[in-house]
C-alpha cells in the first residue's frame, strides 16, 4: 500500500508530441519522463523551440501527446494508447479539478475585477458565490493584492496582473500549478517576485510547481533545474531524468 | 458563467449603443415621415389621417347589439365570404384586437366611394379571377345568419411589408380600421330569437353608413393620403433598413476588434475546463442579454420620443406601431446576434493551444 506522501503528484512517462511538417513527422518532445512530488518546485529551461511549452500543454491535457502516460496524484490523466478514453470532457474536468496554469501574458480577462478573475475557476467548480468570494479574498491576500480587489486589469500593474493569474491559477488548490514562462513579460525585479510568490505558494500548499523560464537566477528558487534541448531532457541540477 | 456573461456587459455597452442607436433611428425616421406625411397632405387631424393603427373600435350604433335582447354573445369579428366567378371564397375573419396598419398601395382601380364598393388585395383578385369594374357577391355572416350582398370592385392594392389579406370597404368603421380592413362583428344569437329581424338591422345600418355624404368625401380623402403615404412609408422602411445595416456593419467592426481579447478569453476558460458548449452559452448568453436590453431600452426611448413629438404637437397621433416595432426589433436581435458568432465561431473550431497562439 503506497503512502499518500509517496505518490507523485505529476508522472508522466514517455512523453512524446509529433508535427506533422512538409518534410516529415518533427518531434517537439520526444519521449520525456519525468516526476514531481507534491511541494517540489521545478525549473524547467532551454533555448526557444526546444519544446518546454508544447511539454507543458501535454502534461495538462491541453495539447494531446502522441505517446506516453501522465498521472496526476496517482490518478491516470491521460494515456495515449487509449486516446479514445480520455476525450475532451474527462481532460476538461480533470484540469478543472487537479491542474493550475499560469501564462506568460497574464490573460485576465479584462472585464473583471482581480477578485471576479480569481473566482471564475471556483464559480466554475460549482463553488457558491459567496464561498468563491471568500476563497478569492484569501488568495488575493496570499499574493498580497488585497487592497486591488476591486481593480481591472488594465489598471493593473504587468506584476500585479501576474499575481492575479497566480492566485486564480491556485484557486482549485490545483495538485500540479504549470506556469510557462509567467515572468517572461516582466522586468527583473517584478519577476522575482512572481518566482519567490510561486515557491511559496507551492510549499505552503505543497503544490507541485513546473514552471518555465529563460532566467537561470529564477533556479535559485526551485528545487530542481530540468533543461531541455530538441525536444529532449538533458540532466542538469538535480535532474534525474 | 452567468457572472462573467454579466460582468461582460461593461465591454458590450458599445454593442448595447450600436444596436440601440440603430433602432431608434429607425424608429425616428418613421415618425419624421409621419410628420412630412401630414404636412405634405394638409389633412386635418381625423380626417383621412390615419398613420398609426387604432384599436378596431365598433361603429357605435352596432355595439348596441352586444346588449339586445336576442344577442348572447357579441364579438368584433367580421366574416366575409365572396361568391366569384372562381368558386367560394371565405376570406378572413379577425379577432377584436387585432391590429391593421399602413402599408397598401392602390395598384389599380381607387378606394371604394360608396359601401357597395370594394377595394381588394392583389392575391385576392389572382385567386378568384375577378377584376376592377366586375361584381362579386360577398356572403356577410353574423354568427348563425348572414347577409347576402352585390359589391362591385373598385381598385385592387397591395402592400409590399404585409400581407393581410382581406377587401375594403367604405363603412362606418372604415375610417378607424384605417382603410385596410372592414369593421368585424361576430353575433351570435340567442336561442328562439328573432333572426331576420337582428339580420334587416344590421343590413339597414350598413345602407344607412353608406350614405352619409361626409364618408364619401373621407373616402376621397383617404384616397390621396394612400398615394402620398405609401410612398412616405417605402421611403421610411429603406432608411430604416439603411440604418440597421450600417449598425451591423460597425457591430461587426467592433466585434472583430475584439477577437484577440475574446480568443484569449476562450482559451483561459478552455484551461479552466470549460468544453465547448460552455463557450456558446457564453457568447449565447451575452448576446441574449445585449439584444434584451437593447429592445427594451429602444422601446423606452422610442415610447418617450414618440411622446413628446406628440404633445409638442408635431404629430397629431401616436401609438405603438407594433408591425413596425417588431420588423426593427427582429432586426435589432440579428444585429446582436449574428456578428458576435464571428469571434465565437472562430474560437469554437479552434484548439486552445491554437487560441493562446498569437
Amino acid at each position: 500500500m503506497h503512502n499518500k506522501a509517496d505518490v507523485p503528484a505529476l508522472q508522466a512517462l514517455g512523453i512524446s508530441r509529433f508535427f506533422r511538417t512538409s518534410e516529415g513527422p518533427v518531434a517537439a518532445v520526444n519521449r520525456v519522463s519525468l516526476s514531481l512530488r507534491a511541494g517540489e518546485f521545478v525549473c524547467l529551461v532551454g533555448p526557444s523551440g526546444s519544446g518546454k511549452t508544447t511539454l507543458l500543454y501535454c502534461l495538462s491535457g491541453l495539447d494531446l501527446p502522441n505517446t506516453g502516460v501522465i498521472m496526476i496524484d496517482g490518478r491516470l490523466f491521460y494515456d495515449a494508447a487509449q486516446r479514445s478514453r480520455f476525450g475532451e470532457d474527462h481532460l476538461a474536468e480533470a484540469r478543472m479539478a487537479s491542474v493550475g496554469f499560469v501564462f506568460q501574458s497574464y490573460h485576465l480577462l479584462s472585464s473583471l475585477t482581480a477578485l471576479e478573475n480569481v473566482m471564475v475557476p471556483l464559480r466554475l467548480t460549482g463553488s457558491s458565490r459567496k464561498e468563491a468570494r471568500q476563497r478569492a479574498r484569501e488568495l488575493l491576500d496570499e499574493v498580497d493584492l488585497i487592497h486591488r480587489h476591486d481593480h481591472f486589469p488594465h489598471q493593473l500593474s504587468g506584476g500585479e496582473q501576474q499575481r492575479v493569474a497566480v492566485a486564480r491559477a491556485m484557486a482549485n488548490r490545483p495538485r500540479v500549478l504549470l506556469a510557462d514562462e509567467p515572468t517572461g513579460s516582466l522586468d527583473y525585479e517584478n519577476g522575482l517576485r512572481v518566482v519567490r510568490l510561486l515557491r511559496e505558494l507551492s510549499t505552503r500548499h505543497r503544490t507541485a510547481v513546473l514552471m518555465v523560464t529563460h532566467i537561470r537566477e529564477h533556479s535559485e528558487f526551485t528545487d530542481r533545474v530540468l533543461t531541455m534541448q530538441a525536444g529532449e531532457f538533458v540532466h542538469g541540477r538535480g535532474e534525474t531524468g | 458563467m452567468v457572472d462573467i456573461i454579466v460582468a461582460n456587459l461593461r465591454r458590450n455597452r458599445a454593442r448595447v449603443a450600436l444596436v440601440v442607436s440603430g433602432v431608434v433611428l429607425g424608429l425616428l425616421t418613421n415618425l419624421v415621415t409621419t410628420y412630412y406625411f401630414t404636412y405634405m397632405t394638409g389633412l386635418d387631424e381625423g380626417e383621412g389621417f390615419l398613420p398609426l393603427p387604432a384599436d378596431i373600435i365598433l361603429n357605435p350604433v352596432t355595439a348596441e347589439y352586444a346588449h339586445h335582447p336576442d344577442v348572447s354573445h357579441f364579438e368584433e369579428v367580421f366574416v366575409l365570404t365572396a361568391h366569384t366567378a372562381a368558386g367560394i371564397h371565405e376570406i378572413l375573419a379577425y379577432p377584436r384586437h387585432s391590429r391593421f396598419t399602413t402599408g397598401y398601395v392602390m395598384v389599380e382601380g381607387y378606394w371604394p366611394r360608396d359601401s357597395w364598393e370594394l377595394a381588394v388585395p392583389r392575391s385576392w383578385v389572382l385567386r378568384s379571377d375577378v377584376g376592377v369594374g366586375e361584381t362579386t357577391n360577398v356572403t356577410i355572416r353574423f354568427g348563425g345568419f348572414s347577409v347576402v350582398s352585390q359589391f362591385v370592385i373598385s381598385g385592387v392594392f397591395e402592400s409590399p411589408f404585409l400581407t393581410y389579406d382581406v377587401p375594403v370597404m367604405l363603412t362606418e368603421g372604415y375610417e378607424r380600421t384605417e382603410g385596410f380592413a372592414q369593421r368585424r362583428v361576430f353575433i351570435e344569437v340567442r336561442e328562439g330569437a328573432n333572426v331576420d329581424r337582428l339580420a334587416a338591422a344590421l343590413a339597414r345600418q350598413e345602407t344607412a353608413t353608406a350614405e352619409t355624404p361626409a364618408l364619401v368625401a373621407r373616402g376621397r380623402s383617404v384616397q390621396r393620403w394612400q398615394d402620398v403615404y405609401g410612398d412616405a412609408m417605402a421611403w421610411s422602411y429603406t432608411l430604416s433598413t439603411m440604418l440597421l445595416v450600417v449598425c451591423s456593419l460597425g457591430m461587426m467592426n467592433v466585434m472583430a476588434l475584439s477577437v484577440q481579447e475574446r480568443r484569449s478569453e476562450m482559451a483561459v476558460l478552455k484551461t479552466f475546463g470549460v468544453r465547448s458548449p460552455g463557450i456558446f452559452v457564453l457568447f449565447f448568453g451575452e448576446s441574449a442579454l445585449v439584444a434584451t436590453i437593447s429592445v427594451a431600452v429602444t422601446l423606452l426611448l422610442y415610447g418617450l420620443a414618440g411622446a413628446a413629438l406628440y404633445l409638442a404637437g408635431i404629430i397629431p397621433y401616436f401609438g405603438l406601431q407594433w408591425p413596425l416595432i417588431r420588423n426593427l426589433c427582429t432586426a435589432a436581435l440579428v444585429v446582436a446576434f449574428v456578428p458576435p458568432f464571428y469571434p465565437a465561431g472562430l474560437g469554437m473550431g479552434y484548439s486552445t493551444v491554437r487560441l493562446l497562439q498569437r
